[in-house]
């Protein structure tokens, strides 16, 4: 079965990338521009893992992890953060926080995201 | 009595003596006659006159006479008065400049206070009492550790005994005072002792940062935002640059040429950006000039809507314009196209895939307006002073660097314009940048309402 894969992004270029690379790889994936919608489809059908960009329209990407990780249901979902900038180390730390590990500067390279998308299913799966 | 008539009195006491002598020698011993001659009146007056300068010189004499020499009891007591008075005019003038000193000190920008050997507030300066709240008679004679805490890690004593330098400087320091009060300062503490191991007195600078953290944090929310909006475009080319080279990738030719249209439109919008910040950073130096020359609005409409064509197609938008062939301005064309420019691509940008966008340009009270709509999310009501701002990130409208805007508004000012704004939450935007009409556009629509009749 194809592992889904959630990526929140308001950025139509980056979500058909990121969705191309992916699905390059054999998983499902689907695109969702605002944190709201992801919240719909995260409790319509269940993803394995998230791509989330900050600075998001609507909602501070950082305050929709903080919610994310408070839901228990969603809690143990990885998540990758891609991001154009990360203001400062302040925010990092915040990040750490969230318990985010892996993190991608714009403009990345997409094989290197398809990896470590790879390497995280992967623990999930030993795990 | 007076300098003078002592003077005059004593000379003339002796040259009466003086002539009394000339005449005692002449007359009574005549051995002595200097001249063998009979006093004539005139050897007389010589005579006289000499004894009178010789009065005069031996009077100086007695005049200048050594205060020992006589009358000692009464130059002393002069001496004390003029003493004293030195003394007095000295501490005058002392307390005088220690007020002077004092004002300058309570006047000075920065926050002043000085700290015994002990710790103990010594003075606490105008600016002090205004940074901390802390009156001065509640301060003085306290420890400092009372009225405030320095963040610092180490006691301000400390500092001057372990590094053994005279002043230290902390660059960033939290200041908290007592009454909950906090802020970010700069200290710059001296030690007035030489003596390296045992601190002396000590002057301590506190200068308010503040305004300069706020600054700084701007800076860097400012660069953070134009790196990111950089970054994004750059990360859509490289992006579908990337997916264009994986020969794994089925790319039929209609995704070939989206990816395309998408690749160009990316390096559209980042040209756009850097324009902008060009703009904006030659507008800030005031190197702005603005050309009057006639210019046709439907040709700087159409080149506007033709450049950015890709933009609206690639978000499936209808992008129509509207402008008569006999409207004209004269002003800066490729001002203008600045304007339009920001205006149509932030349209776009708002809108959803499938709306439509339009421009309308038509001249009214003598004004030519062009007009810039969108069915977009619209402005929220308490945003509309703000859009116009520099930076300005107005949430729910996603990444924008906030300078398109401020620059449509910097421009239209240098043109002589108005922009205005009719913006309903859900419903759509409409900007309209009206321009004084040229006296040419003016007398071709009256021409062609006499036409027209």
């Amino acid at each position: 079965m194809k592992k889904k894969i959630l990526v929140i992004e308001d950025n139509k270029d980056h979500q058909t990338i990121v969705k191309s690379s992916l699905e390059l790889k054999n998983y499902s994936v689907a695109c969702v521009d605002n944190p709201s919608d992801a919240i719909h489809y995260l409790l319509e059908e269940k993803a394995d893992l998230i791509i989330l960009d900050l600075w998001l329209p609507e909602m501070d990407g950082l305050s929709f992890l903080k919610d994310l990780k408070n839901i228990p249901e969603f809690s143990g979902i990885p998540v990758i953060i891609t991001s154009g900038t990360f203001g400062n180390e302040y925010d990092l730390l915040k990040l750490n926080g969230c318990g985010i590990k892996e993190y991608f500067m714009k403009p990345y390279d997409p094989d290197e995201l398809v990896e470590a998308v790879g390497s995280f299913l992967e623990e999930e799966r030993l795990s | 009595m007076s300098r003078q008539k002592r003077v005059f009195l004593t000379a003339s006491a002796a040259a009466f003596f003086g002539y009394l002598w000339e005449f005692y020698l002449i007359h009574s011993h005549p051995p002595f006659l200097f001249f063998k001659v009979k006093p004539t009146w005139w050897i007389q007056g010589i005579i006289l006159f000499i004894s009178w300068r010789m009065g005069v010189f031996l009077t100086g004499l007695w005049k200048f006479q050594p205060a020992s020499f006589s009358k000692k009891e009464v130059d002393r007591e002069e001496e004390v008065k003029y003493l004293s008075r030195i003394y007095q005019d000295l501490s005058l003038s002392l307390r005088l400049e220690k007020q002077k000193f004092e004002a300058v000190l309570n006047g000075a920008p920065d926050g002043i206070l000085t700290l015994d050997e002990t710790g103990m507030i010594g003075f606490w300066n105008g600016s002090m009492e205004k940074l901390t709240n802390l009156e001065k008679e509640d301060v003085l004679g306290k420890p400092y550790g009372e009225a405030l805490n320095f963040y610092s890690g180490a006691k301000l004593i400390d500092f001057l005994t372990f590094n053994g330098k005279n002043t230290v400087n902390l660059l960033d320091c939290k200041v908290g005072v007592s009454n909950g009060k906090e802020f970010p300062a700069f200290l710059s503490i001296s030690s007035l002792k030489q003596d390296d191991k045992t601190p002396g007195q000590m002057i301590v600078t506190v200068k308010d940062i503040t305004a300069q953290k706020e600054v700084e944090k701007l800076r860097e929310e400012m660069i953070a935002m134009i790196t990111h909006d950089l970054r994004s475009p750059l990360s859509s080319i490289l992006g579908y640059a990337g997916l264009l080279q994986n020969q794994k990738l089925c790319v039929t030719e209609e995704d070939r040429q989206k990816f395309l249209a998408a690749l160009i439109r990316s390096g559209k919008g980042m040209l756009l950006l850097i324009n902008n910040l060009l703009e904006t950073a030659r507008m800030e130096e005031g190197k702005i000039l603005v050309l009057s020359e006639p210019v046709k609005i439907k040709a700087v409409l159409d080149e506007v809507a033709e450049n950015l064509s890709s933009l609206a197609k690639g978000k499936n938008l209808v992008l129509s314009v509207e402008a008569k062939d006999n409207l004209w301005v004269d002003s800066d064309k490729d001002k203008i196209h600045e304007i339009i420019t920001n205006l149509l691509s932030n349209a776009i940008k708002f809108s959803r895939s499938g709306e439509a966008v339009k421009i309308a340009s038509f001249e009214k009270n003598e004004k030519v307006n062009i007009s810039i709509s969108d069915s977009g999310p619209g402005i929220r009501n308490e945003d509309k002073e703000l859009i116009f701002e520099k930076f300005s990130k107005i949430k729910k409208q996603g990444s924008t660097t906030g300078l398109g805007l401020y620059i449509v508004k910097k421009l239209t000012e240098k043109l002589g314009g108005e922009i205005e704004v009719v913006s309903q939450e859900g419903v759509g935007s409409t900007f309209t940048l009206v321009l004084p009409a040229s006296r040419r556009s003016s007398a071709s629509a009256q021409m062609s309402l006499v036409g027209s009749r």
